[in-house]
C-alpha cells in the first residue's frame, strides 16, 4: 500500500477497486492492487482467474468496466495502448512476420519519431541485452521459439517502458530452455532495474521469479506477498493447494490458552500461535508434506499410517499413507531419510511439528 | 482506498504521440469514442451498396412478379398470382421439370465422370497434387462462353469431329451432333465438371487411409470397401459438388441456348426470352422468382444435412 | 491409396483421357486460329491473318476497349467494396452483421441471370438509360462478394495479436494499418483484385441484361459473332481472350503461393 508523502512508496502502477465484466460474467472483480517501483510482481492462478484480463487492462487493451488504473499516478483508465508508457511481451511472441529482425526491433522507435541517426545503436544495445545481436538480419521464421522470445523482449525493452508486462511469455518453451530463460529475465530485471509485471499459472515459475506473488482466483486476490510467505503462510486454503503440494488435514481446537490453543488434528496435539488461529472450533491444517517425517516412536505425537504408494522423485521418495478414518497424508524424503526406506503395506509413524502447521479456516466464505 | 496522489507526477512525460499527421490524429480521436461511427464507416458503403445495387432490384423482381404485362410491354403493379399460376400450364410445367431434369442429369453426369478424376488426384503424391489441380482449375476460369464456342466448332456439321469420322470413313454423312438436348448436357458437363470435381477432391483427401487400411485387414474387398467406408465418408463432398453444379445447370441459359438451339427451352432461356423477346416482365419475374426458390431450397438442404458455406468457396 | 496396379493404371488413364476431355476445345480452337483455312477444319497452312483481320476490325476494337475500360474502372471499386466489408464483418460486432455477410453471398450463389434482370429492372424502373455505367455498376455488384471472401479468409489467417503488438509499442489505428495489417492483407487484396478484373473481363450474362445499344463488352461480341457463325477471326479472338486469362490466373496463383 502505498502512503502519502513518501514519493519513493508510491504505487508505480495502481489498480483502485478495478472490475471487468463481459456481459453479466465478471471476470475480475473490485480489484486493489499496487505495484511497486522496480518490483518483480507476479500474478499467478489458474485459468479464467482474470490475471491476463488484469495486464490487459494495465496494458490498455481491454478498459476496466469500472474502476480506474492509474500509472505513476496518472489516471490512464481510458487511454488507449499506444500512448501509455508500458509494454507488453506477448504470449506467442507476435513478432512482425514482414520485417526482419531489426526492424522489429526498431518499429517502437519509429512510431515515435525518434530520430533516425539513434535509431541503430538503440536497436543494437536491445539486442545485446538479450544476446541477439548476430541476428538482427534473420526473419522471424527463421528463428526458434526461445530466439522469437528473446527478439519480443528486445522489442519492448528498446523503448525503456515504465513498466514491462509479460504475458506467459515462457508457456510454449520447453523445460529446459523455459528455466534458462527464467534466469535471464530475473538477470535483466536486475540490470536494468525496470518495473516487470508477469503473468503466468505455473507457481514453480512464480516462486523462482518473483519479488511479489499475486495470488488471484476467480477475479479475486487470494494473497499477495513475497514468495516465500506465499509458500510457507498460505492464508487461504485455495493458495495452500495452488502453491505446492500440501496436506489440509482437519482439526480441532482443545483449548484456548494465553500463549495460543492446542489443536488437535489426525491423533496428534500440537500447540499453535493465537496470533494465527481462525475462529471458531474447527479448522485446518495445511502441513508441506517435506515437513512430514517418521516419528521417533509411537506416541501421542504420532499418526499411525499404512503406506499405500511409494513414488520416486529423482530429488526424493514420495509416500502416500493413509491414516486413521482412510484420511491421505503425503510425506516427501530425501534418500537416506528413514522415510525413503519406507516400502508400500508397512506400517509407518508419521509427525510433524507445530511450526510446520498453517491453520486455515474451516470453511472458506464463497467456497463454491 | 485512493491512490495517493504524488506531488511530482509530472516529472515524466506521457508517452510521446505517434507519428500520424496530425489531421488524421484528430480525425482518429473523433472516430474512437464513438464505436458507432467506427462501424458505420466501416460497414456503411458495402451495406449501401448492396441494400441499393442488390437488396431494391430482388425486391423490386419479386413485386413485379405480381404484376401484370400491359399492352404496350410495360408493367402494371398488382397483386396478383397470375403468373405463378401460369407455371401449372403444362407447357411451362414442362419447361420447370425439363430444367430441372436435366440439371438433375448433368449432376449425376459430372459426379460419375468427375469422381474418380478428383480421386486420381487425391491419389498423387502431395507435392504433386496442386498441379494436377491447378489444371482443373485454369478451364474453369477461362471465358464459358469461348469454352462453348470451342464445343461448335467441334460439333458442327462440318465441324472437327465430323470431318474426322467422315474423313476415316466410319461415317457417312454429318452425323447430328449440335442444336439438341445431348449437346447441351454435354456443353453444361463439361463447363461444370470443376465444380464437382474440386468439393470430392476436397473430402477425398480428407479421408483417413487407416480406414481403409482397416477395412482390408477386417477382409473386406475393394468394391465392398468403396460403398462402406470411401463413398458414406465423401459424401460431404459429393453433396457439395452437386450444389454447385445443380444450381448453375438451371440458370446458364446461353450454354443450352448456342449449343442445344431452339429446341433447348430450359427455364434460363424462358427467362432470358420474356425480358427481351416476349417483353412479358411479370411473367419473367415470376419464373426468376421460382428459380431463385429453387436454388435457396437446395442450399438449404445442402446446409441442413450438415455441409458447410466455406466448404463451397 | 488402396488400389492395385491394374487398378492404378486404369485410374490414371482415365485421368488422362478426362483431362483431354477439359482441354480439348481449348486447344482446337487455339491452334485452329493459325489455320489459313476459312472452312477451318482441313489444315491448310499457317497464318496471323485472323490476328491481323480482328486488329481493324473496329466493333472488335471497341468491344476490347469497353471491356478494358468497364474492367478498369469496377475492379478498384469492387475491391474496395469487398476488402471494407470483410473488415467489417471480420472484426466488428454490429445490426445487421449477419445480414450484411449474407447479402455478400447472394451474388454467389444466386444464378446470374437473376442478378442480371433484377439490375434492369432497377435501371428500367428508376429511368437510367443503359450504357457503359450501368455495365460498371453491375460488375461492381457481382464481383465485390468475390473480392469480400478472399479478404475475409486472409483476415481469418491474421492474427489481432500482432496488430495488439503493434499499439503497445505504439502506433495508432493509422500506423499500425498501413504498417502492419496492409502488408499482411494486401497479397488477398491484390488477389481478390485480380478476380474481380477478370470476373469482369469475362462476364456475359450480367452484362448481357445492363448493356445499352453501343455499349458492347468483348463477351457480348463474341456471343454475337458466334451466333452468326463460326468464323477464324472467332478463334483468333477466343485465343487472344484464353491468353489474357490465362496470365491473370499465373499471376494470381503465384502471388498466392508467394504470401502463404
Amino acid at each position: 500500500m502505498g502512503e502519502v508523502g513518501r514519493p519513493l512508496t508510491v504505487g508505480k502502477v495502481v489498480l483502485e477497486n478495478v472490475v471487468k465484466k463481459y456481459g453479466s460474467v465478471e471476470v475480475v472483480r473490485e480489484l486493489n492492487l499496487t505495484v511497486r517501483q522496480g518490483e518483480f510482481l507476479t500474478l499467478l492462478g489458474p485459468s479464467g482467474c482474470g490475471k491476463t484480463t488484469t495486464l490487459m487492462m494495465i496494458a490498455g487493451f481491454e478498459f476496466p468496466s469500472a474502476g480506474r488504473v492509474l500509472i505513476d499516478g496518472q489516471d490512464v483508465t481510458g487511454l488507449p495502448p499506444f500512448l501509455r508508457n508500458v509494454n507488453t511481451v506477448f504470449q506467442n511472441y507476435a513478432l512482425f512476420p514482414h520485417m526482419k529482425v531489426a526492424d522489429n526491433v526498431a518499429f517502437g522507435l519509429r512510431t515515435r519519431r525518434t530520430a533516425r541517426a539513434e535509431i541503430p545503436g538503440r536497436v543494437r544495445h536491445a539486442l545485446s541485452l538479450v544476446q541477439m545481436e548476430q541476428y538482427a538480419n534473420r526473419w522471424p521464421r527463421q528463428l526458434s521459439g526461445g530466439q522469437q522470445q528473446r527478439v519480443a523482449l528486445a522489442r519492448a525493452l528498446v523503448l525503456r517502458p515504465e513498466v514491462l508486462l509479460l504475458d506467459e511469455p515462457l508457456g510454449a518453451l520447453d523445460l529446459k530452455l523455459r528455466k534458462e530463460m527464467q534466469v535471464e529475465l530475473k538477470h535483466l530485471h536486475r540490470k536494468l532495474g525496470t518495473t516487470f509485471l508477469f503473468v503466468t499459472h505455473d507457481q514453480e515459475e512464480a516462486l523462482t521469479l518473483s519479488d511479489r506473488i499475486v495470488v488471484m482466483n476467480g477475479g479475486r486476490i487470494e494473497q499477495i506477498g513475497p514468495a516465500a510467505e506465499i509458500y510457507d503462510r498460505p492464508r487461504t486454503r485455495f493458495v495452500a493447494e495452488f502453491i505446492g503440494e500440501t496436506n489440509l488435514l482437519p482439526a480441532r481446537v482443545l483449548e484456548r490458552t494465553a500463549a495460543g490453543a492446542v489443536v488437535e488434528a489426525v491423533g496428534v496435539r500440537l500447540p499453535l500461535p493465537v496470533r494465527e488461529l481462525p475462529p471458531g472450533d474447527q479448522l485446518v491444517l495445511s502441513v508441506r508434506p517435506e515437513r512430514v517425517r517418521v516419528a521417533g516412536a509411537p506416541g501421542r505425537a504420532s499418526i499411525e499410517a499404512r503406506v499405500s504408494d511409494r513414488i520416486y522423485v529423482g530429488s526424493g521418495v514420495k509416500i502416500i499413507a493413509r491414516g486413521p478414518d482412510g484420511m491421505t497424508i503425503t510425506a516427501t524424503g530425501m534418500p537416506g531419510t528413514p522415510l525413503a526406506a519406507c516400502q508400500p503395506g508397512e506400517p509407518v509413524s508419521l509427525t510433524f511439528d507445530a511450526d510446520a502447521c498453517v491453520p486455515l479456516p474451516a470453511a472458506e466464505e464463497g467456497a463454491a | 482506498m485512493s491512490a495517493p496522489v504524488h506531488p511530482l507526477r509530472d516529472r515524466r512525460p506521457a508517452a510521446p504521440q505517434p507519428r500520424t499527421p496530425a489531421p488524421i490524429r484528430s480525425m482518429l480521436d473523433t472516430i474512437r469514442p464513438r464505436p458507432w461511427l467506427r462501424k458505420l464507416l466501416l460497414a456503411g458503403p458495402a451495406g449501401l451498396w448492396l441494400l441499393l445495387f442488390q437488396g431494391v432490384p430482388l425486391a423490386l423482381i419479386l413485386v413485379t412478379s405480381f404484376g401484370a404485362r400491359t399492352g404496350s410491354g410495360a408493367v402494371a403493379y398488382g397483386f396478383s398470382f397470375a403468373n405463378y399460376f401460369r407455371f401449372a400450364d403444362p407447357l411451362y410445367l414442362g419447361i420447370l421439370v425439363d430444367s430441372f431434369a436435366m440439371a438433375l442429369g448433368v449432376t449425376i453426369i459430372t459426379l460419375v465422370v468427375g469422381y474418380p478424376l478428383a480421386y486420381f488426384i487425391a491419389a498423387q503424391p502431395p507435392e504433386r497434387r496442386t498441379r494436377w489441380l491447378f489444371l482443373v482449375i485454369v478451364p474453369f476460369w477461362t471465358s464459358m462462353l469461348i469454352r462453348t464456342y470451342g464445343w461448335i466448332f467441334l460439333l458442327r456439321g462440318n465441324g472437327l469431329i465430323n470431318t474426322l469420322l467422315m474423313r476415316l470413313g466410319v461415317t457417312e454423312g454429318p452425323l447430328n451432333l449440335l442444336y439438341n438436348n445431348g449437346a447441351a448436357v454435354l456443353g453444361l458437363v463439361y463447363m461444370l465438371l470443376p465444380f464437382m470435381v474440386l468439393p470430392v477432391y476436397t473430402s477425398v483427401e480428407k479421408l483417413d487411409t487407416n480406414l481403409i487400411r482397416a477395412a482390408y485387414d477386417l477382409g473386406a474387398r475393394p468394391a465392398g470397401t468403396f460403398r462402406k467406408i470411401i463413398l458414406p465418408l465423401t459424401m460431404p463432398g459429393v453433396a457439395a459438388g452437386s450444389v454447385l453444379v445443380m444450381v448453375p445447370a438451371m440458370g446458364l441459359f446461353y450454354v443450352a441456348d448456342l449449343l442445344g438451339g431452339a429446341k433447348t427451352v430450359l427455364i434460363g432461356n424462358l427467362i432470358q426470352d420474356q425480358f427481351t423477346q416476349a417483353n412479358d416482365w411479370p411473367f419473367g419475374s415470376a419464373a426468376s422468382v421460382i428459380l431463385s426458390a429453387l436454388t435457396l431450397v437446395l442450399i438449404f438442404l445442402y446446409v441442413r444435412s450438415g455441409g458447410k458455406e466455406e466448404e463451397l468457396l | 491409396m488402396n488400389l492395385s496396379r491394374t487398378g492404378r493404371s486404369l485410374l490414371s488413364a482415365y485421368a488422362i483421357l478426362a483431362y483431354a476431355f477439359l482441354y480439348l476445345p481449348i486447344v482446337i480452337l487455339i491452334v485452329f486460329s493459325f489455320n489459313t483455312s476459312r472452312l477451318n477444319v482441313t489444315w491448310q497452312g499457317f497464318t496471323f491473318d485472323w490476328y491481323a483481320r480482328l486488329l481493324e476490325n473496329t466493333k472488335v476494337m471497341d468491344a476490347v476497349r469497353n471491356s478494358l475500360l468497364v474492367a478498369a474502372v469496377s475492379t478498384p471499386a469492387s475491391t474496395l467494396l469487398g476488402a471494407l466489408a470483410a473488415f467489417a464483418v471480420h472484426r466488428l460486432r454490429f445490426p445487421g452483421r449477419r445480414l450484411l455477410e449474407g447479402g455478400m453471398y447472394i451474388p454467389i450463389v444466386l444464378p446470374e441471370i437473376i442478378m442480371g434482370i433484377s439490375l434492369l429492372g432497377l435501371f428500367t424502373a428508376a429511368g437510367v438509360k443503359l450504357g457503359l455505367g450501368t455495365i460498371v455498376i453491375a460488375h461492381i455488384t457481382f464481383s465485390a462478394p468475390f473480392v469480400f471472401v478472399v479478404v475475409r479468409a486472409r483476415l481469418h489467417d491474421l492474427s489481432q495479436t500482432l496488430e495488439r503488438a503493434a499499439m503497445d509499442l505504439g502506433a495508432d489505428e493509422w500506423l499500425t494499418f498501413w504498417w502492419v495489417t496492409f502488408p499482411l492483407v494486401s497479397p488477398g487484396i491484390l488477389a481478390g483484385a485480380l478476380l474481380a478484373f477478370t470476373l469482369s473481363l469475362d462476364d456475359m450474362i450480367i452484362t448481357f441484361f445492363t448493356a445499352g445499344p453501343g455499349a458492347t463488352t468483348l463477351p457480348l461480341q463474341i456471343y454475337g459473332m458466334v451466333r452468326y457463325g463460326v468464323t477464324p477471326e472467332i478463334n483468333a479472338l477466343s485465343t487472344g481472350f484464353l491468353a489474357v486469362t490465362l496470365v491473370m490466373i499465373v499471376t494470381a496463383e503465384w502471388l498466392r503461393r508467394r504470401s502463404s
